[in-house]
């Protein structure tokens, strides 16, 4: 053999053995590159905001699956969509209970859903700007992200990845090759390898895709704006009373929307939301337990708190149906005091509540559990104040166990007994909650 | 020529020599329970591939690395990926140990891309609704067997046995059984709480680990007491949180149940009984709708009887009182999306399960 025969050999065995180094096993080798979005949102009250984006190596979900009233759209720098998807609200949850299996074989169980979080996993997507979360129904934006930081971010740890690659400028690593220890080669053979990588360089394709890990960084800003005034929709058909509530709602320094009709708060709503509602019960056509029922029907009106406000004593059916509904019931005739009283206290508990959520959030107390007991906080008051109702009409006295009508006397069992197991609960969940706030040297909560 | 050859060869013997003097990198891939060396595992350096281990001392060296501060990644299918950063020429070696993952594929041919990712997950609570309290359940976690047994039996009595619930005038794709890639977690020390919410919480870290779950599935054992009031806690329950976010949870020994719950989570479906639930319109192919004139127009358009429309309603037991929702709905009873413990998915419910199937093609 020729010394050019046996190089030629030699480069055809060393060329071969760099394109499948590892023999047999290495052709299963695949490297993986796949990489997802992942965008956290947190949902409090109706408002969605921005908590993180980042991008890490893994695999996506099949977003051809998902449906819902949300949009999800990921655009590229010049704002066109490069892939969108569908989703649900995350307040929604869908609980069943088993009952009889000879009656009632399921009952339905929903919760308020006014907090929650979202996270949203999506695939990478090569040129990636930002991301915007809007309303199907009326196209509204409700958060949007600027993706351009967690690419960046990401790809500053790993720069060779096939994406950041043709992402960013040309990579700067240099050129760099593997040598596995357990075959110490003498330096010809590295040579002779080098030369044959060098040659295959020409002919390899490497068409890898890649996947990489990255810290998570806050990204783009809260899509919610907080009006300077606190907003209030009062709803009634007699335009006298909403003159007076208004003058003086107005005189307090609230900014104040009126509606005549129940049909007409809805009309409203669609256009405007107000961070709560005072809502006549006695209207017509429509009243306003019904107009109630509209607006906790749409997800969008769902959260705003609802005062409900009536010369009519309130049923005890009314109680059963309508008490995760509303947030607070004053009788007429009022004092102005007592209004006040009540916004404040709705204001307030929502203001609490965003507040005490940002320092758990700092302080890390799982945010569930938080929720879990601002809602059950909310339930408990509200459940309190429909039970002293029930119990004492206002205008009459009080009565005593067997003056109370037997459905009256039901219902107040029941709300008594729901209101005793959320008391457990939410002493159980401030306990939890305030062991993690004393040893962090945060204010314990005292509501 | 042969001299050119030589000149050649000489040339690169010097780039090579010259070349593996800058940094270098010994990565040493080791097993975290064991500490025995991982042979076969991918090593990326700053985002490239840059080969496997060494099978013999689980080790690959890397040259040439420029000054400064470099990222390492290292995987192996089945193993948990870890990642590390390493200061360049300061260190020269770095060893990573890598732990088995907590994610068991079921599927027998392998995992099928575009298909549904359905991952059961262990739960160590349960409820009773007679005493109104979260109880401890901890067959899962102690006996992985078991956890196993059962969630091959929900997959085989539901997912793969939809054909016998659904109608067979809206036929389901004859391979619709392929149309789906299951998994268990199984990590003992992270534990599901069934209980915590209403379709139950997991661990941060699953969410980290597992980015690709279509759906979710809590299992627990068994609900003990039967329903007394509205104070107990769901025994099944389905919560969107976002794509990769979709959770339910229900009852191993419940599997009416859990199709209907599925039929939420994976399907979009509705309740079709009379309750306090969520009722809307699920276009496109609803299976309840807000009005009759939507019902019966939909029935129209795909050959259903539109006399078949009805209210969701409920007329007053001893126990309740009477029920009425402004939701139509056009499946017969016993409909699964009413009932939990009997029925099938009727027509229109079975015409959006064959819609989200038909999304979900498989290579």
């Amino acid at each position: 053999m020729t010394p050019r025969n046996l190089f030629s050999l030699i480069l055809i065995v060393i060329l071969c053995s760099s394109l499948c180094p590892y023999g047999a096993a290495a052709q299963q080798v695949v490297p993986d590159f796949d990489k997802v979005v992942r965008i956290q949102i947190n949902y409090l009250d109706g408002a969605y905001t921005l908590s993180s984006a980042e991008v890490q190596y893994g695999r996506a979900p099949n977003l051809a699956l998902q449906s819902g009233e949300l949009k999800g759209s990921i655009l590229d720098p010049t704002g066109k969509e490069r892939l969108s998807f569908s989703t649900r609200e995350p307040w929604r949850a869908q609980g069943d209970i088993l009952g009889d299996p000879e009656g009632r074989t399921l009952i339905g169980y929903t919760e308020d859903g006014d907090a929650s979080d979202m996270s949203i996993t999506v695939p990478w997507v090569q040129d990636m700007a930002s991301f915007t979360l809007t309303d199907s129904r009326n196209g509204a934006l409700l958060v949007s992200a600027d993706l351009t930081p967690a690419a960046s971010l990401f790809c500053a740890d790993y720069p060779g990845d096939p994406d950041c690659q043709a992402r960013s400028a040309p990579s700067q690593l240099a050129a760099m090759e593997p040598v596995a220890e357990t075959t110490p080669l003498p330096i010809v053979f590295v040579a002779v390898f080098s030369v044959s990588v060098f040659l295959a360089a020409g002919l390899a394709i490497m068409t890898v895709r890649r996947r990489a890990a990255a810290t998570a960084i806050p990204a783009g800003a809260a899509a919610a704006v907080k009006p300077v005034k606190q907003t209030v929709l009062i709803v009634d058909d007699d335009p006298e009373m909403v003159e007076i509530i208004d003058q003086f709602l107005t005189d307090e320094g609230y900014a104040t929307i009126r509606a005549f009709s129940g049909k007409g708060c809805l009309d409203i709503l669609k256009k405007q939301l107000p961070d709560l509602v005072l809502l006549d019960v006695l209207m017509q056509p429509m009243n306003g337990w019904e107009t109630l029922e509209q607006i906790k029907k749409d997800p969008i009106t769902k959260p705003i708190p609802v005062l409900m406000l009536t010369g009519k004593h309130l049923t005890s059916a009314e109680a059963k149906q309508y008490n995760i509904c509303i947030d607070d019931y004053i009788m007429k005739p009022f004092r102005h005091e007592e209004i006040f009283a009540a916004i404040d206290n709705i204001l307030q508990r929502k203001q609490r509540f965003r507040d005490g959520l940002e320092l758990a959030k700092k302080v890390g107390v799982d945010r569930e559990k938080f929720c879990e007991l601002a809602k059950l906080s909310r339930r408990i008051s509200v459940n309190k104040k429909i039970i002293d109702i029930l119990q004492a009409p206002a205008g009459t006295p009080t009565w005593g166990p067997d003056e109370m009508t037997p459905e009256n006397k039901e219902v107040i069992d029941q709300i008594t007994r729901t209101t005793r197991v959320n008391e457990q609960r939410a002493e159980q969940l401030k306990t939890e909650i305030n062991k993690v706030f004393r040893s962090k040297g945060v204010p314990e909560i005292n509501w | 020529m042969g001299k050119i050859f030589l000149v050649v060869f000489l040339l690169t013997l010097a780039w090579a020599v010259s070349a593996a003097e800058p940094g270098s990198l010994t990565v040493v891939v080791k097993d975290a329970r064991t500490k025995a060396v991982v042979g076969s595992a991918l090593v990326y350096l700053d985002g490239a591939y840059k080969g496997t281990t060494a099978d013999m001392s689980g080790a690959i060296t890397l040259n040439g690395l420029k000054d400064g501060t470099h990222t390492v990644r290292v995987t192996k299918p089945d193993f948990r990926e870890v990642t590390t950063k390493i200061v360049s020429p300061d260190q020269t070696t770095v060893t990573l140990e890598i732990a088995k993952g907590a994610l068991v594929l079921l599927n027998d041919e392998g995992e099928k891309k575009g298909a549904i990712n359905v991952v059961f997950y262990p739960s160590s609570t349960s409820y009773s609704c007679t005493d109104h309290a979260k109880v401890s359940a901890p067959v899962y976690i102690n006996n992985e067997t078991r956890f196993r047994e059962d969630v091959m039996k929900v997959i085989k009595s539901t997912y793969l046995d939809l054909d016998k619930v659904t109608s067979s005038t809206k036929p389901l794709p004859a391979d619709y059984r392929d149309r789906f890639n299951f998994y268990y977690y199984y990590d003992t020390s992270a534990p599901a709480d069934a209980f915590e919410g209403c379709a139950g919480t997991i661990p941060a870290n699953y969410w980290n680990e597992v980015t690709f779950a279509d759906i979710t599935v809590i299992l627990y054992p068994k609900y003990y007491g039967a329903y007394s009031d509205a104070a107990c806690q769901p025994t099944g329950c389905s919560q969107d949180y976002g794509p990769g976010r979709n959770l339910m949870k229900a009852p191993s020994d419940q599997l009416t149940l859990i199709q209907h719950e599925t039929g939420h989570a994976m399907y979009d479906l509705v309740d079709t009984y009379c309750g306090n639930t969520y009722y809307y319109q699920n276009d496109p192919h609803a299976n309840v709708w807000s009005s009759r004139e939507n019902c019966e127009s939909d029935a129209r358009s795909h050959g259903r009887d539109p006399a078949q429309c009805r209210q969701i309603q409920q007329a007053a037991t001893v126990s309740s009182a009477s029920c009425s929702q402004p939701y139509w709905r056009w499946d017969p009873m016993p409909d699964i999306m009413a009932s939990g413990y009997r029925g099938k998915f009727g027509e229109a419910a079975t015409q959006r399960i064959n819609y989200v199937l038909s999304k979900a093609v498989t290579s």
